[in-house]
């Protein structure tokens, strides 16, 4: 709707386009939270083992 | 007006789109806490790495050893899962450290 509501439901869903915005993700969850592309756990596998290794890096510096 | 993404295979499974989501936002919080801890800005690291560690344990909470969750997704989604414990337990080391050092 392009009318500014000052509704607690209009508030939240700027509130969370916000923190989506923030961390680069897509607003999905209301239109299927399901919506997830396959390819995303083998990214997000690929991610932690990035800060494994970055967190094995600063224990040996650090040591 | 919107582009539309290109059709993917999406999981039909909600708890698998939220270990994805947790593991994500728990990407992006522990590397910004590590880039802090870096330049040693610990007392700002500290909070990410909280943070960090708050999405590590939402999508922990989810179970992949259910009886339904089987195929090759929940295979990636247990495998991830694994390396978010690790993690997890390697931030909360790291907390313990920091905790000993005197902010300057």
């Amino acid at each position: 709707s392009s009318t500014i509501t000052s509704t607690p439901e209009g508030q939240v869903e700027h509130l969370m386009a916000e923190v989506a915005d923030e961390h680069g993700l897509e607003l999905n969850m209301e239109l299927g939270a399901n919506a997830v592309p396959t390819g995303t756990t083998s990214v997000a596998n690929k991610e932690q083992d990035e800060l494994t290794a970055r967190l094995a890096a600063l224990r040996q510096n650090t040591d | 007006m919107s582009t539309e993404p290109p059709p993917s295979p999406v999981y039909h499974d909600a708890r698998l789109a939220d270990i994805n989501r947790y593991s994500r936002r728990a990407f992006t919080k522990i590397g910004e806490a590590l880039d802090l801890d870096d330049q040693g800005k610990t007392n700002l690291a500290k909070r990410k790495y909280q943070e960090g560690l708050a999405e590590l344990t939402k999508g922990l909470a989810i179970d992949c050893a259910a009886q339904d969750c089987t195929g090759s997704d929940w295979e990636k989604a247990r495998a991830l899962s694994k390396k978010m414990q690790h993690n997890k337990s390697q931030i909360e080391d790291r907390l313990r450290a920091l905790a000993s050092v005197k902010p300057k």
